[in-house]
């Protein structure tokens, strides 16, 4: 009996010691079940995962109190406390995690290509085959929303805005002349090779305090990092000649790249509008060095310089033009004390421009620009609901020029200094609410004075897939030279508050995204009364909607950008407020890339359609009083991955060959309206791209 | 006094010790768990590669001062998409990977070299995922292998990575 009893115990106790809690239940979120949640008992491995219906049942050892907790990628992880017995039934519902504070960007109206805050998303090299950019970064950029085709000169105008209005920096410092010279009606091109960079972002407005001196948008891009091992390519097309390498030495590397452009052969095989006497010559070379110290500290330096050449018949005369342009910028990257990220920096850029036979018979124009940048940033997470960011800068500005001719000359020089600095704060808010306060003050030492910019842009990102946005913010930048001088000390900072409300969707592979915007121009130049006077103004409002879609298992990636743009000004020589002329109502670009897998081949299709750009015709009552043909474009482009080391890129603009006008310009009576035409009607290129020594496929840069 | 000096040394060692004993405890216990895990794929299908990586978070959540489980976590994670690149699994393990070498990013004692190597393998699997990203990502990862092989030339991983990566390329193949 007692042995009875005692075996009775020993199976109740051994069944009480193995007894397992089980746990049930169900996962979802605002939409319904999530399927694969991890679900499992905190500190313990005792868990399952979720099935395609959000159920969940395992057993455990744990008994009376034990901690549920649910993780799935993407979504707050969710603890619950379970007291006793058997737990059955349960409905946990998971929140979509909000995102920290360093991987918010908090800036509105921004294109960015190249790295975010955690990984890689798109590189230079899909800017590039998207569209008919012939390999040149602004060019790719036309097919973004908010941007206007000026055919003749191919800068980027941006929301209403001029061409001076958007500025380039590099690795966070200005250049001063990101384009290169070339003749009249002419699409110039981006100095610099889109392969020299990781990163490209493109702020269409809105953008936070670290970026002064651009009224309309900035273009930040940062080069790429040390390479790891020695290269050596080389490429060329029918108008230019590169050969260049890179020298990794454990910690540093040094790279060189040497590039010539000779319109010559191009000319003879598909002539162009313009009379030649001794076509586009460019001659360029430019130098990296990069050195790292552990992982935190990093030094890149820049350097370039190209000289152009040419001479053409224009009207009566031979005008010949001769430019040299050096740009040499240094940063140091680094950690200071605990978390805070240190950044300085120096860039200077010269541009020396002649040109005889610029406007008649004999004259003679030289034009020499200088500047020298200098820059300090100091950023810092603060907490996980803080960080901010602060900086100083100087540009240091020297100019002259001198106009010689028959009758009378001209000449000034200029030098003044901006200093300028900066206090950038984000905050969340709340889970999803993100807010960016900033402010920015500058002075300009030929007016004295010291302005104060305020910004400030709300985000509120309800999920991943979502984010709206709003934004303020006032921006300032100086007259041209030109302008500066004309005002004999009277020309203050041109201003512009630009306000844009924003909402971009992302579902899948597919990005949407809507923008209207109202800017507000003060103080531009205008000539009044026989005086240049910082009095002009205008505004510009509009509405950029944008697309970008990937189909076929990603192979084919389709793009359609939608901008209407409705702006007038006072400014410069215009008699009342006007449209200006490189302004253009409605603007659309559709693009498509379709990577053909047997062949290794990218095929990129682009459409380009602006409506007509207003001009001034002499005949009519009143400014700006006419309107060109609408503007419209087929181009097409080919990739050839023809080989790890070999790629051929081809290009083709305006396929259907259509006549493009850009305006009319008038003779002095009014009588004869002669339309400004692009130089040729169809732009041909093609390239091949060598690696000659390299360990690594498609890459394309010397660098 | 001697005495008492011996005694506090005394008293010093063997609290060291225990420390050291419990710290070597929870580390084999830790590596014993992330070894359990990794144990669900002597014989790997996309479910058991699953159902290791939900059990490497689980080991993470009970430590998640350590690095190698979320090293393994994102190891694992890249490896299911690079065996399993169709799977409708594997964009999620590709963010669970980009997560943890975000995480391991931020820590200072992640030995650089592992941490090059899975951001190499990351690229790797974007270009596994889409063949058309290829020319794009190429750069990149072979980048990354390069950086962790400068960094430690005996990184197994790193160099077994790279030759496949080099081997699988088109052209090479």
């Amino acid at each position: 009996m007692k042995q009875t009893i005692v075996s009775l115990l020993l199976i109740c106790v051994s069944t009480f010691l193995t007894a397992q809690t089980r746990v049930t239940g169900t996962v979802a979120d605002a939409n319904g079940p999530l399927p694969q949640a991890n679900v499992f008992i905190d500190g313990t491995i005792d868990g399952c995962l979720t099935d395609s219906l959000g159920h969940f049942a395992f057993e455990t050892e744990v008994r009376d109190t034990l901690v549920l907790r649910v993780s799935f990628v993407g979504y707050e992880d969710q603890r619950r406390l379970l007291v006793g017995g058997q737990h059955r039934d349960l409905h946990i519902r998971l929140r979509t995690a909000a995102l920290p504070i360093d991987e918010v960007t908090v800036t509105a109206s921004t294109f960015s290509f190249g790295q975010t805050s955690s990984m890689k998303q798109l590189d230079a090299l899909d800017v590039v085959m998207t569209g008919n950019s012939c390999g040149d970064v602004v060019a790719a950029l036309h097919d973004l929303p908010g941007t206007q085709r000026v055919g003749e000169d191919g800068k980027l105008y941006v929301r209403g805005g001029d061409q001076s209005e958007c500025q380039t920096f590099v690795n966070g410092m200005h250049v001063l002349a990101p384009y290169t010279t070339n003749a009249e009606n002419t699409a110039v091109r981006g100095r610099f090779s889109p392969f020299l960079f990781k990163g490209i972002n493109f702020s269409l407005g809105g953008y936070e305090g670290e970026y002064g001196q651009a009224l309309s948008s900035v273009l930040p891009m940062e080069t790429t990092d040390k390479a790891e091992s020695d290269k050596l390519g080389v490429s060329a097309s029918l108008v230019d000649w590169n050969a260049g390498g890179t020298k990794a030495l454990g910690t540093a590397a040094i790279s060189f790249n040497a590039s010539y452009t000779d319109l010559a052969l191009y000319e003879n095989l598909m002539p162009s509008r313009q009379d030649w006497l001794k076509p586009y010559r460019n001659l360029a070379a430019e130098a990296q060095m990069k050195k790292e110290w552990g992982e935190q500290t990093h030094w890149k330096t820049y350097m370039s310089y190209d000289r152009t050449r040419f001479r053409l018949h224009t009207e009566d005369r031979p005008l010949s033009l001769r430019e040299g342009n050096l740009y040499v910028n240094s940063v140091l990257r680094t950690t200071v004390g605990t978390g805070c990220r240190l950044m300085t920096g120096v860039a200077y850029s010269q541009i020396d421009n002649a040109i005889d036979h610029a406007l008649q018979l004999g004259d003679s124009y030289r034009n020499k620009r200088e500047e020298l940048h200098l820059k300090a940033e100091l950023s810092r997470v603060v907490s996980e609901r803080v960080k901010v960011n602060a900086g100083v800068e100087d540009y240091g500005r020297w100019s002259s020029k001198d106009y010689r001719m028959a009758t009378q000359d001209s000449a000034y020089r200029l030098d003044y200094h901006l200093t300028g600095a900066h206090l950038d704060a984000q905050w969340r808010v709340w889970r999803h609410l993100f807010l960016s306060t900033s402010l920015r003050t500058e002075h300009l030492s030929t007016d004295g004075q010291w302005i104060w910019m305020p910004r400030v842009t709300l985000n509120y990102l309800p999920n991943a897939r979502l984010r709206l946005s709003a934004s303020w913010g006032r921006y300032s930048q100086t007259a041209e030279d030109d302008y500066l001088a004309l005002g004999r000390g009277s020309m203050r900072q041109s201003m512009a508050d630009h306000a844009i409300l924003g909402i971009t969707y992302r579902r899948g592979s597919q990005h949407f995204r809507v923008e209207p915007y109202y800017k507000r121009y003060r103080h531009l130049p205008l000539y009044s009364e026989g005086q240049w006077r910082a009095t002009g103004k205008g505004y510009s409002r509009g509405l950029d909607l944008y697309n970008e879609g990937s189909w076929l298992g990603g192979r084919l990636v389709t793009t359609a950008a939608y901008s209407f743009c409705d702006a007038e000004r006072s400014y410069l020589d215009y008699p009342e407020p006007s449209v200006p002329r490189y302004s253009t109502r409605h603007n659309l670009n559709l693009t498509a890339r379709y990577y053909i897998a047997p062949w290794r081949t990218f095929l990129g299709l682009a459409e380009s359609y602006a409506s007509g750009r207003p001009y001034h015709n002499p005949n009519k009552p009143g400014y700006m009083n006419a309107h060109a043909r609408a503007f419209n474009e087929v181009s097409m482009n080919l990739t050839f991955l023809v080989h790890p080391k070999v790629i051929v890129y081809t290009s083709m603009s305006n396929l259907l060959g259509r006549r493009n006008v850009f305006g009319y310009q008038y003779s002095n009576n009014g009588a004869v309206g002669t339309p400004i035409l692009p130089s040729s009607d169809h732009f041909f290129y093609i390239g091949v791209f060598i690696s000659i020594k390299s360990n690594k496929a498609y890459d394309i840069a010397n660098f | 006094m001697t005495s008492q000096i011996s005694n506090r040394v005394f008293a010093l060692m063997f609290s060291a010790l225990l420390s050291v004993q419990s710290f070597m405890a929870q580390t084999s216990s830790m590596e014993a768990l992330v070894g359990q895990s990794l144990s669900q794929l002597q014989n790997p299908t996309a479910e058991s590669y699953v159902n290791c990586v939900a059990q490497l978070q689980r080991v993470e959540a009970m430590y998640p001062d350590s690095v190698l489980p979320t090293y393994q976590l994102a190891l694992q994670s890249l490896v299911f998409v690079v065996q399993y690149p169709a799977d409708e699994q594997a964009e999620r393990m590709l963010h669970e990977a980009e997560q943890r070498i975000a995480r391991l990013k931020e820590r200072q004692d992640v030995d650089p070299s592992d941490l090059h190597t899975l951001q190499g393998f990351y690229y790797t699997d974007l270009i596994v995922r889409n063949p058309a990203l290829g020319a794009t990502f190429y750069r990149d990862a072979l980048e990354h292998f390069d950086k962790a092989l400068r960094l430690n030339p005996d990184n197994l991983l790193a160099k077994q990575l790279q030759a496949q990566f080099m081997a699988n390329m088109p052209g090479n193949n």
